[in-house]
């Protein structure tokens, strides 16, 4: 585009905006002569090209502003600001609740800010955040839908060689490991990466190294960098700690770092060693889907281009093994996604609730200061008589509203630094990054944008008012009301409608996620949750290595736990109901017949690791068959259990029981995982109530051990000092193996609701508060229009009217508009549809009970709100209300 | 003197002394930017130092173009400004200063 002459002189005309009314006509004449001389055909000249107009297209931008900035003269502002307080302070009830009121809405507004920017905006602490992604295994043949999934150490190899999109790429194994040693045994949540996983995050350690590329080559040294945590906990911030050893699950590690604080993947992290493959791994492990793997796009690179090179890429692989891998392909997301999840819905209603709440607050107030400003109509037409200019009036009214919003501002922010270390804390709720909410200066700038949106729908309509003060008529008529008050009485309907719309719809919001939450909590999540105690252990690699040493340390803490006479039952499981341990494996075997590769895709299953007593303490029923029992032993046959829907998903249509079924795992032992069904138990919510419980196959843990097993102890009754015993009891049979994760299952499964539980409770106030902000608006309202109204009220009531007829009058006006901001709050509803269905559960956002009940509320408290004034309207005297004139 | 001028504003006090009439032709010969020109001259005629007065409307329609703003400096102005650069000029140039420490090697 070339700047021609039009254009140039279009621009003109809009930057003449900026200069003060006075001045435009003199400076868009000059700007414009001068731009047509430059710009003109003077033939011997040649004419300057668009960096030159553009260049004075600025200098003729700093003009104006200039013109602007030097007619705003300090002294009168000053003044303004003089009078407007001087204004507020002479109706301190109306500022004082005018003040709390913005101040509500003002801090609200910053401490949802604050979440929202945590949760989703503010970039995450690493160099070029916006370049890191992570990569995962899409699993298109999955039951439910096309699944993401970890990765497989040869899938990350191939890609490791064969990507061109990334600068470095890493995989992560995160797990906890037992910490010994120095003080008492400890399980830290530790993750194995592979040697870029530093320089994808681009980070550089405290002290000492990061890991490198040498670190994750088999028989290198064992070495371990700390996260700052557990550096300043466990070894008080000590900076010589580099070079010292520490005791990881029974292996010597020499610490060769410590990182910052902020770095912190995957979230809560206490420390980082090498990950390191057999290379026999790197080939026969195409199944094993565990790794995180995590990149840094090249710079030239956007995601859709990896996007499209990475499933290209996995296209290949997947033509290179014919068969082994088919249905996966390799996604790209970015980091911050991958970390946030599918929170982004929820965080758009709460945006859209506290907004709504910021409206009503402002119209509240307006409808407030409204009176005030036609109060001074005398006033405004006094200085316009006195030669002010409408612009000052206007201006000074602006003012005023600044004053009162900034007031409320300050309380505001104060609260709101409250209310962000209130949701911080809400860190049970599973919502990752909202620990991290804080007041920052992005969370000042957008108070200060609220608090000057505030002003200025506030001051609107008195700044209007002020514009059109009329000199003559009410300085001659003291008694000219009427027009006054028309006018008045329309902008308060107005306002009256739109604070009941709004509130209506925080309401339907709020009663939707109740519903939502209850029907949470009433789902049968197929485990009897009351009193179970569980803890979990992981038992050391350098003593635990021999499969059965495994398996006789956890048959003998079950056996000797569950022989306690305080204790029901107990047992152990590798992988807990209700929780996100997600061990999902192909079937390779259905009755000894080999399944073709697309069947076994078809058909995965969770796979978890019980002993005998399991069942029992977690509340599960057998449904046919048996429990896994004490003669299930790692010389006899082996056995499996299976859930019903694994049972529907391998044998749809037959009875599983007696049938033969293997899985694509060794778990780490000689023979695959499997055996025959003995027994059906009932289904499990593991992914919270709202999911569908995943198909479950379960081995014994005799015949197949596990070196990780989470303990479930049901007791009688509620036993005093329950977890103490359990410690004893660990501790009796190797005192060098840590409890970790100690929990009651009412916790865990409390867990599962807590999101919604979260979103519920900050509903529920921002719906509180909008009901008691919108009836003390209805009320206000009603009773000015009331007040305004003694006069003709007292001449019905003289010409026969009856009280009854008065309340009814009154209250048939509020209805109106009760029944009209109803109608539009519900219409509310309707558009906020889309995002409201993806938090909600067992009821949809058009459910009519809640709309109803909602309404009625709603209608209730604007009528009763209502009703008050137009009780005391028909109580008026006739004869006062006549000569109050 | 009531207001000291700024050595940009001089500098466009000059030019418009010296018969630079025009804003744009202001901006060429002093170099200065326009930003910084158009402020100093409208805070100049503010002042009184120049004024302002349109171009004869036969002249511009002649050249197919509106008329231009010119500035004149006023004998305020004139006066203002003979005071400021004999000021100036009574200022004798001065040899850099010896370095009072010796710089240190850095590297």
């Amino acid at each position: 585009m070339t700047l021609n002459h039009d254009r140039s002189l279009r621009l003109l005309d809009v930057i003449s905006v900026l200069v003060p009314s006075g001045e435009r006509e003199t400076w868009r004449r000059e700007w414009r002569a001068e731009f047509a001389y430059a710009l003109h055909d003077r033939g011997h000249q040649p004419r300057p090209g668009s960096a030159w107009v553009i260049g004075r297209l600025g200098s003729a931008t700093r003009h104006a502003l200039w013109l602007r900035a030097s007619s705003i003269r300090l002294d009168t502002l000053a003044q303004d600001v003089k009078h407007g307080i001087r204004s507020l302070r002479r109706r301190p009830a109306v500022t004082l609740a005018a003040v709390l009121t913005l101040a509500l809405g003002i801090g609200a507004n910053t401490a949802i800010y604050g979440a929202v920017r945590a949760v989703l905006w503010r970039p995450l602490p690493y160099p070029g955040a916006d370049r890191l992604a992570i990569v995962s295994s899409l699993d298109r043949t999955s039951h439910g839908g096309p699944e993401l999934n970890s990765v497989s150490p040869p899938d990350f190899a191939d890609w490791l060689r064969e990507s061109a999109s990334f600068e470095a790429l890493a995989a992560i194994s995160d797990g906890g490991f037992a910490l010994t040693g120095s003080g008492i045994a400890e399980q830290i949540p530790a993750a194995a990466v592979t040697g870029r996983f530093f320089d994808v995050l681009a980070v550089q350690p405290r002290y000492g190294r990061a890991l490198t590329a040498g670190d994750d080559v088999m028989g290198a040294p064992n070495v371990v960098v700390l996260g700052y945590d557990l550096w300043r906990r466990r070894f008080a911030g000590d900076p010589n700690i580099v070079g010292r050893t520490i005791v990881l699950d029974g292996v010597t590690r020499a610490v060769v770092g410590v990182m910052p604080r902020e770095v912190d993947l995957p979230l809560g992290t206490d420390a980082w060693l090498p990950l390191r493959f057999e290379p026999n791994d790197l080939v026969t492990q195409r199944g094993a889907h565990y790794l995180t793997v995590v990149g840094r796009l090249r710079h030239d690179v956007d995601l859709m281009t990896a996007r499209t090179e990475m499933k290209a890429l996995s296209d290949r692989i997947q033509s290179r093994l014919s068969n082994k891998n088919q249905g996966t392909h390799a996604v790209v997301h970015p980091l911050r996604e991958a970390i946030v999840g599918d929170v982004r819905p929820a965080m758009r209603v709460l945006m859209g609730a506290v907004g709504l709440v910021f409206l009503i607050a402002c119209a509240n107030v307006a409808s407030l200061v409204l009176g005030v400003a036609l109060g001074r109509t005398h006033d405004f037409a006094m200085r316009t008589a006195l030669g002010a200019s409408r612009g000052r009036l206007i201006r000074g009214v602006l003012v005023e509203m600044l004053i009162l919003a900034s007031t409320g501002a300050v309380l505001g922010v104060a609260a709101a630094a409250a209310a962000m270390r209130g949701i911080a804390g809400f860190q049970s709720a599973g919502i990752p990054l909202l620990d991290q909410t804080h007041v920052d200066m992005s969370a000042l700038a957008f108070t200060a944008a609220a608090t000057a949106i505030a002003a200025g729908l506030v001051g609107l309509i008195p700044a209007l008012h002020a514009s059109r003060a009329d000199v003559v008529v009410p300085l001659r008529d003291s008694n000219g009301r009427a027009t006054g008050d028309r006018r008045r009485a329309r902008a308060r309907s107005l306002f009256v409608t739109a604070e009941i719309a709004v509130a209506v719809t925080l309401l339907v919001g709020a009663g939707l996620l109740t519903r939502t939450f209850l029907g949470l909590t009433r789902v049968d999540l197929g485990v009897d949750v009351d009193h179970v105690q569980t803890f979990s252990i992981s038992l050391p690699d350098d003593r635990y290595k021999e499969r059965p040493r495994r398996a006789a340390f956890v048959k003998e803490l079950t056996e000797a736990i569950a022989a306690r006479p305080e204790v029901e039952s107990a047992g152990a499981a590798f992988g807990l109901p209700l929780s996100d341990f997600t061990y999902s494996i192909t079937t390779f075997e259905r009755d000894g017949q080999r399944l073709s590769p697309e069947d076994q895709n078809r058909s995965i299953v969770q796979l978890r690791v019980v002993t005998p007593g399991f069942f029992r303490a977690m509340g599960m029923r057998v449904v046919r068959g048996r429990a896994p029992a004490a003669a299930d032993a790692a010389g006899s046959p082996p056995v499996v259990i299976l859930n019903e829907a694994a049972g529907r998903l391998l044998w749809p249509g037959q009875e599983a029981l007696g049938h033969r079924v293997t899985l694509g795992t060794r778990l780490g032992g000689a023979n695959r995982v499997g055996g025959e069904v003995v027994g059906i138990v009932n289904d499990v919510h593991d992914a919270g109530p709202a999911a569908a419980p995943r198909p479950t196959l379960f081995a014994v843990h005799a015949q197949f051990p596990t070196d990780f097993v989470t303990v479930a102890v049901r007791p009688r009754g509620t036993p005093v000092g329950l977890i103490d015993t359990l410690r004893t009891a660990v501790a009796a049979l190797d005192p060098n193996v840590p409890l970790f994760d100690v929990r009651t299952m009412e916790e865990r499964a409390g867990a599962a609701v807590a999101q919604p539980r979260v979103y519920l409770r900050l509903l529920a106030i921002f719906a509180g508060l909008a009901i008691v902000l919108a009836s003390i608006g209805v009320y206000g309202a009603m009773a000015h229009t009331v007040g305004s109204r003694t006069r003709e009220i007292g001449i019905r009531m003289a010409l026969g009217a009856t009280r009854r007829e008065v309340v009814s009058m009154v209250l048939r006006r509020a209805g109106t508009l009760a029944i009209i901001g109803v109608a539009i709050g519900l219409a509310f509803v309707g558009l906020a549809r889309q995002p409201l269905d993806r938090i909600l559960f067992s009821v949809t956002a058009t459910d009519a009970a809640t709309c109803v009940a909602a309404s009625a509320a709603m209608l209730a408290v604007a009528w009763l709100a209502a009703w008050i004034p137009a009780r005391r309207a028909s109580r008026i005297d006739p004869v006062r209300a006549l000569r109050s004139e | 003197m009531s207001k000291s001028l700024s050595v940009a504003a001089l500098t466009v006090l000059h030019a418009v002394a010296q018969g630079t009439a025009h804003g744009f032709d202001i901006i060429d010969s002093t170099g200065l930017p326009g930003g910084t020109v158009y402020p100093a001259l409208s805070r100049l005629e503010r002042d009184g130092f120049v004024s302002s007065s349109w171009e004869d409307v036969h002249i511009a329609r002649a050249d197919h173009r509106p008329p231009r703003r010119y500035y004149r400096a006023t004998p305020l102005g004139v006066r203002t400004l003979n005071e400021a650069l004999g000021r100036l000029h009574a200022l004798k140039p001065v040899r850099a200063a010896r370095a009072t420490r010796p710089v240190r090697d850095s590297r």
